[in-house]
């Protein structure tokens, strides 16, 4: 049973829709810009940030903006965009809808009096109750939880449902946001203050953005000629913030999910993508952990790129947002410079796309890992029909 | 590849702030009415472990963690499965919560410090990674978000866990922990199972994880 990327959309600081987000990526735009937010940081620091102002104008015409928080409009304008395609009936019991979240609403806890929302709104429980109550449906909304990889396991639990035939189609919402909260990445010396530098020689930490994005997948091949082939989620076993040293855990994500792509009946020949994108968060650690799972798998001379120069780290919604731009690269045969991106790591060298280029791209490989060791890899093929 | 109805629930455990028990039976009360986190250490000294990074850990990751060891420490099967056969899934419903209202209160008022230890446990799935570390599980491992326990959801995920993982074993179930209360039933499900063990062990079905949730058996 194939599964296949039926419809797409983004949400972020670039854009409202998929389009105009690729389209400033490609011409070069990046979401990031420097804010003075004394409640977030002391200090002017670098952020994707969606204006919420202009993310009502947007929201008003099919919901009551004062009704919602902020991040539960980013993910209903994307449940609004999937109705209004008239692609899914997402009230279908046949179709699932999982959600993937780091921290929900967890903005309001910095808010006066919680927004006036209430303390049960900061459960992320609430964030699938309220598209549960949105859309009208019957079923609960699952959420994931698993760091930054929670977007890109979605996608790849959402496949397998559809693989067993329990569903026709499926609806997977990425979503986080930057918040005062989000000052713990600064606690923990990992934000930089400069704009982020995803595999770069002087990269020295993430920057972080708000962003939520959907992908529909289907058993039809229908719209976008992509396929998803295997996928996998391991663990490091090795510590809770950092990441493995050996890049192992990565490397078994990798491997089984090669394996169950079923590209070749020898369980030790991995698949090599013609493309990687890549986690890159810019961290000294996690970028340096990625480029020795790379070189050891022989990938090092892959095209790759990391896509968090553009929009930030979006924790939850990454996954989605990332596949989801890696799908259009596919598409449009164009692969996009790794934004802040200048100077090779010769301790960990790797191909790092410096600029955006025409590549026909078949074979894609995405990853992702986070805290709480986690590592996620999925294979996706550009399919013939 | 498995089949659920080849999986098996060799053993439950379940903790609150009042006991820790074992297939339902209480193996440790809270005789003196200790507040959770004095309960937490007082189930993790009698527990015979050596394991400082205990100390460090919030409410919810020890709920989790202690309640993982007693769920596996006498199994002969889970010391010699393969790393990549052991799994973690663990659902909730209020996510770190309690962790996020301490970390909060770290930097909340004017010109004090976040505190970094107390942010690392603000991600549920934490508990997975320290569990992971501890037991050396290289295998899946998710965090669900869901209202309450549900059998049927719970079952759903196992299935496509143990089909496309391949799994041996996997510690299942649920984990809350939340304004100095906890509740967390952890299940360890298994494919092979020795047949003498036959009558302590319980088929994976939504009736069995409900009865063994509400701790009726």
């Amino acid at each position: 049973m194939s599964v296949y990327v039926q419809h797409y959309n983004t949400l972020s600081s670039l854009g409202f829709t998929a389009q105009e987000n690729f389209d400033r990526m490609k011409s070069g735009h990046s979401g990031i810009s420097q804010h003075q937010k004394e409640n977030y940081l002391a200090n002017p620091f670098y952020a994707g940030i969606i204006n919420e102002e202009i993310l009502n104008q947007h929201c008003s015409y099919f919901l009551d903006p004062n009704q919602y928080t902020k991040l539960e409009k980013m993910v209903l304008f994307n449940i609004h965009n999937i109705q209004q395609s008239g692609l899914v009936d997402i009230n279908n019991e046949k179709t699932l809808i999982i959600l993937s979240s780091t921290k929900g609403n967890i903005d309001l806890l910095d808010q006066t009096d919680l927004g006036g929302f209430g303390k049960e709104r900061l459960k992320l429980s609430a964030l699938g109750k309220a598209v549960q109550i949105f859309t009208g449906q019957s079923k609960k909304i699952p959420i994931l939880s698993n760091a930054c990889i929670s977007g890109l396991a979605a996608i790849i639990i959402a496949k397998r449902y559809l693989q067993k035939e329990i569903y026709d189609n499926a609806v997977v919402i990425g979503c986080d946001l930057v918040s005062p909260f989000t000052k713990g990445f600064n606690s923990l010396r990992a934000l930089s203050f400069n704009p982020c530098a995803p595999y770069d020689k002087n990269r020295d930490g993430i920057n972080l953005g708000d962003a939520a994005a959907a992908i529909v997948l289907g058993k039809e091949n229908k719209g976008h000629s992509i396929e998803l082939l295997g996928g996998h989620v391991s663990n490091d076993a090795n510590h809770i913030s950092g990441p493995s040293r050996t890049g192992e855990g990565l490397i078994l994500a990798i491997q089984q999910a090669s394996r169950n792509s079923n590209f070749s009946k020898d369980a030790n020949l991995i698949a090599k993508p013609d493309y990687i994108n890549a986690h890159g968060t810019a961290t000294l650690f996690n970028d340096g952990m990625e480029a020795i799972a790379f070189n050891t798998l022989g990938f090092s001379d892959c095209q790759t790129n990391s896509m968090k120069g553009f929009w930030g780290h979006t924790l939850g919604a990454a996954g989605v947002i990332e596949t989801i731009a890696s799908i259009q690269s596919m598409e449009q045969n164009i692969l996009l410079e790794s934004k802040g991106f200048k100077d090779q790591d010769f301790e960990h060298p790797m191909n790092i796309l410096s600029k955006s280029q025409n590549f026909e791209t078949n074979l894609c490989l995405k990853t992702a890992s986070g805290f709480g060791g986690c590592n996620a890899a999925l294979y996706l093929s550009k399919t013939n029909a | 590849m498995p089949k659920l109805s080849e999986i098996y629930i060799s053993n439950w455990v379940h903790f609150n702030e009042k006991e820790m028990s074992l297939k339902g039976v209480p193996i440790h009360q809270n005789q003196t009415d200790s507040e959770l986190k004095d309960f937490l250490v007082e189930v993790y000294k009698s527990s015979g472990l050596s394991y400082p990074k205990f100390y460090k850990m919030d409410n919810l990751s020890k709920s989790a963690f202690i309640s993982a060891h007693y769920l596996t420490h006498e199994s002969e099967v889970w010391k010699v499965s393969g790393e990549s056969k052991k799994g973690v899934l663990i659902f909730n419903s209020v996510s770190s919560l309690e962790t996020d209202y301490n970390f909060h209160k770290t930097y909340s008022p004017k010109d004090s410090i976040p505190s970094p230890s107390l942010f690392v446990y603000t991600l549920p799935n934490i508990l997975i990674g320290e569990i992971c570390i501890y037991h050396k599980i290289k295998g899946e491992n998710l965090f669900f978000i869901s209202e309450s326990f549900d059998a049927d959801e719970i079952l759903a995920q196992c299935e496509q866990i143990f089909e496309f993982n391949a799994l041996d074993q996997l510690i299942c179930g649920w984990v809350d922990s939340f304004e100095s209360k906890s509740n967390a039933t952890l299940f360890l499900m298994e494919r092979k199972v020795k047949q003498n063990e036959s009558a302590a062990i319980k088929k994976l079905n939504k009736s069995n994880l409900e009865l063994l949730y509400l701790n009726k058996n």
